[in-house]
Parts: C-alpha cells; structure tokens; sequence
C-alpha cells in the first residue's frame, strides 16, 4: 500500500482549494446550448408534449440499444459537493461552469474511497503529488480526455452506426471512435493517442467498450491523478430507459495502481438540445502557465 | 503570385500524415478474388435503402505536372513530407480556378481581404478549424459516419454534424460557427446537403478567397460505386462574390485506412511568429 499519497482534498488548505478555480477555467469549454432545443424527430412524449424520458429505449436498426443521443453526466449537487469537498467549493463559479454542473469524479476520481486507500503506486504518488503542488500543469487547449471529457460541465453526443459508434465533445471538435465491426483489440498499438484505441461489442443491452493505446498525457480528475500508457478501460454503456445511460468505469493501470478501480454514473439525456462547437481559438494561457 | 508565399501557407496548414499504418481489413469491404477491396463494387445501402455514404475519404489528388501546368514551375519545390503538394486538390489551392475572371467577380470587400491575405497581411493557422471546403480538400482524408438522422463528418481536426431528421435550414443561426449548420435530405441516391450559418473567419481556399457569414454552401454527394463517390459543392455569398460558383470534386474511398488524431494545439508555436505584417 502506497503511504506517499499527499492529504486528501479534504485537508488541502484553502489556497489548493482556490487553485482548483484556475484549473477549471483552463477546461472552460462552451455554455450549454440551451438556445438550440430543435424538437428532435422519433423523441417519444408525454400528452402535455413534453419528451417522456421514463419511455422505452429506443432500438437500432440491428435491434440493440440505440444510444444515439446528446447526453450529460447526471451533476453532483452542490450540498454534496460542499460534504465531499468543502464549504468553499463554489465560492468562485464561472458562469457555464458552475461545480454543480459536474460530476464530484471530475474533482476526484478516488472521491468515493478514503485517501490512504487510494491504489496509487509511488510513480504515480509523485507525479499527482508535483500537479497539486502546481509544478506541473494541463490545459493548453489539449484535449481533456477519458473519463474527464465526460465528467465536466459540457454534454457529448453519441452516434450510433451499425459498425462505428461516434462520441463528439465540444472542445476543439474532439471525437471519439469506438469500433462495433467485431475486430479486437490490437495486442501492442503503434501509437499512443489521446481518446486511444476503442472497440465495443454488445452483451445483451449493454455496449462493454474496451480501450487502450493512450498516451500518458490525460489526467484522469482535475486534481491530476495521472495514468500510464499501460491504461486500459474497460466501459459499461446500458441505456435504461429513453431518458438515461447507466455507465460503469474500470481503470486498469498496473504501472500506476496497485489494483484496478471503478466509478459509476448515470448519464441525462439532454432531449432536443446539441453540442455546441467550442474551439480554443483565444489561447493565452501558455505565457502565464509557467512551472513554479 | 509569389511562390513562397503559396510554400508558407502550405506550411502553416500542416497537419498530420496519412494513416497509412493504421491498416484493418474493414469488415462489410466488398474483395476481388485476391482479396483487395473491389472499388468498383456497387454502392452500399442503409438500413432505410438509401446509399450509405460511411468510410474514410479522400479527394482525387491533383497530379503535381497539373499542378505545375497549374500554378508555376516552382510549385512542389519544398514539398513537406505527409502534404505534398500532389496530394492536394487544385481547389485547394485556388476556389476560383475554373472561372474566367468575367465568369465569377470578387465584390470590393471581398477583393480587398484577398489583397490582405495574399500579400501576407493577414494570416491563418494558429490552430483554427480550417472549414468547409478546405478541410476535405488538403492532404488529410475524412470520415463519414452515416446514421439514421445524422450523418457526422470527421475531420482529423474537427467535427461537422449534418441533420437529416427532416428538419430545413433554420431561418436565422443565432450563433455562426466554424463548421456551419447543415441538413441533408435525399433526391434519389443523391444526398443534398444545405449549409449556412458560418462565422466569417475560414478560408475558402489556401490563397485566401473569403467568405462573409451570408455563405450559403450547397452540396451534392453522389456515391458512384464502392470506391467512389462525386461532390459538387455550389457557394453562393451574395456578400463577396458576383455570382454562386460551383466545384465538382471525386472523393475516394480509403479502404482498410482511417483518420488519425489531430489536434493542433498540443504543439501550438506558430503565435509568436504570426506578427501582422
């Protein structure tokens, strides 16, 4: 068991606190697209017209879940927010990207486990110990990746196709393929990739989504958990109703963690809304963000 | 029109090398007896019956004697591995290369921004969405991804989102954007795409033909057979131009291939360098 791992979130002083307000400005990706609500075709409605998110999921052409759809994770509230992480969580909320419009894994990705508990191994103790002490930092209009690219303010937008399904971001047209044709995937893959290498196959209604080849520049949480290129992720997609996607995690990073670990979380559907484009075309943060 | 100046702007829209690497046998891919795909094989079908348009693309290169024939002797001189200049389309180059001067006429604006761009003043780059048409023009190929109410076109640095759940273009775009709003409906086995809502900051072409955010952008794909699929691409921008014009590109489809992961501001230098001159 690793006892190098820094003081859990709830014992940083205010100032790291604080500094969380930067980081989540250097994610600031668009607003939401509230101004976009096109009635979508086929969304199935109560009698007052409203979308019936309790009804059926609906069914692709090949007679799986079709999980096509503008989708947000379900936000942690802020009261909870405040338990987990303190009371000045918050305090400073930039429009569009208020804490309770994320999930509290975005913040933590351990948050469910006590911090000495946490598997990391003591690589990856330092490399999170020098990104919380701000020595090290992300941003730069790079992509934020997997699972963070999910877990923030910003919806994604799946595309389902019978041998290809497509998950768009908003931030700087980001888009992931997640290949549903039967191949596997590789043993060794030639080069590593921010979104990585993604095959799905169906397990009655659920799509299990397995992933590697990523590169090692991602964090997994704001607070800068960090993943090798050893990374593999195994996903759990199940659509339970029109309305909601039930999804479970598994991160396998033996170079990083003593053991693999798992969160779970339940995707919105945000009917007759969209993604917004949201290109990094004002980036000035470089000059600012050097190393202490 | 200075050479060098056509070599830098090549330069600063570099993006990534084909995916040459990234060969899987592409399921459903319709195979000659020895086992290569058969480009020549009938177009393939959705689920609904309509052509299905889904594969990686790309345009019909232009050969560098045309290019040459084209644009000067000293075209290709430097020719950058992964975006050599034979790898591009002519359209790419210059928009406007099929018109006679008579034909199609910049409008003062529109002229004046060209003068800015082709004498340097005004650059691109800097990471930005290279746009509809360029960024299916250049050395990169695209993705189509057709699904039953959206077909979704990925590009190596972008993504485009076309609708074809029925709905028409709405009357007003509250927002313009790099990539346009865009609906699809078919005529036939021709998918009909209308485009509007652009922001005004991409380049029609590498010299720097502009547009203005009236750009309408109207398309046709016609996929021909497997391995072949023919666009025409009619802009009208009432705003910068005399008239609508017209290109007429033939996409290939890249079997077994795919697109890479581009994204430009992972090594993001050109800032400094872009001072206006």
């Amino acid at each position: 068991m690793c006892k190098s791992r820094p003081k859990g979130l709830q014992t940083i002083p205010q100032l790291r606190l604080l500094f969380l307000f930067p980081l989540l400005v250097l994610f600031c990706a668009g607003a939401h697209a509230q101004w976009f609500n096109y009635p979508t075709p086929g969304t199935p409605r109560t009698p007052d017209g409203k979308p019936n998110l309790a009804a059926p999921v609906p069914l692709a052409a090949n007679g799986k879940p079709d999980l096509s759809g503008v989708w947000h994770v379900h936000p942690t509230s802020l009261e909870e927010m405040r338990r987990l992480f303190g009371k000045d969580v918050g305090a400073v909320n930039p429009p569009g990207m208020e804490v309770d419009t994320m999930s509290k894994y975005a913040r933590n990705i351990f948050v469910d486990i006590l911090p000495e508990d946490a598997p990391m191994r003591p690589e990856a103790a330092g490399i999170f110990r020098r990104r919380a002490a701000g020595h090290e930092l992300r941003g730069l209009c790079v992509p934020a990746g997997i699972p963070l690219d999910g877990l923030l303010t910003d919806p994604n937008k799946i595309i389902q196709s019978p041998s290809l399904i497509v998950i768009m971001y908003e931030s700087n047209g980001t888009h992931r393929q997640i290949y549903t044709d039967g191949r596997v995937l590789p043993a060794e893959v030639a080069q590593p990739s921010w979104l990585g290498y993604s095959v799905g196959k169906w397990e009655g209604d659920t799509l299990v989504v397995e992933s590697a080849g990523f590169n090692d520049r991602t964090w997994l949480d704001l607070i800068g958990h960090p993943h090798s290129e050893g990374l593999h992720i195994t996903e759990r997609y199940h659509r339970r109703d029109f309305g909601h996607l039930d999804v479970e995690m598994t991160f396998d990073d033996p170079h990083m963690y003593t053991k693999p670990f798992s969160i779970q979380f339940t995707q919105d559907l945000w009917p007759e809304s969209d993604i917004f484009e949201n290109i990094c075309e004002n980036e000035k943060d470089r000059a600012h963000l050097l190393p202490k | 029109m200075p050479h060098r100046r056509l070599i830098f702007l090549f330069a600063i829209l570099a993006t990534s090398a084909h995916a040459q690497w990234l060969n899987y046998p592409t399921p459903g891919t319709p195979r000659t007896r020895d086992g290569k795909p058969n480009l020549a094989a009938p177009a393939p079908r959705d689920a609904k019956g309509k052509p299905d348009l889904s594969g990686v693309w790309m345009h019909e290169p232009t050969s560098l004697a045309e290019m040459k024939r084209l644009f000067g002797e000293h075209v290709g001189d430097v020719n950058v591995p992964g975006m050599e200049v034979e790898t591009v389309s002519k359209y790419a180059v210059n928009i406007l290369l099929g018109f006679q001067p008579e034909e199609v006429q910049m409008r003062p604006a529109a002229a004046e921004i060209y003068r800015r761009r082709v004498s340097g003043s005004d650059s691109r780059g800097t990471c930005l969405p290279i746009g509809v048409p360029l960024a299916g023009l250049l050395s990169e190929p695209f993705k189509i991804v057709q699904s039953s109410r959206l077909i979704a076109v990925l590009y190596e640095d972008s993504h485009r989102q076309i609708y074809t759940d029925g709905r028409a273009l709405p009357a007003e775009i509250a927002q313009p954007s790099w990539l346009g709003y865009s609906v699809g409906h078919w005529e036939g086995d021709t998918l009909l795409i209308e485009t509007a809502g652009f922001n005004d900051r991409t380049w029609l072409d590498v010299l720097g033909h502009p547009h203005s955010e009236a750009l309408r952008i109207a398309e046709r794909y016609h996929r021909r057979d497997f391995g072949h699929m023919d666009a025409e691409m009619t802009f009208d921008d009432p705003q910068m131009y005399t008239k609508p014009f017209t290109i007429k590109v033939t996409f290939l489809l890249q079997p077994d291939s795919d697109i890479f992961e581009y994204f430009c501001d992972e090594n993001e230098k050109d800032n400094g360098h872009l001072v206006q001159k």
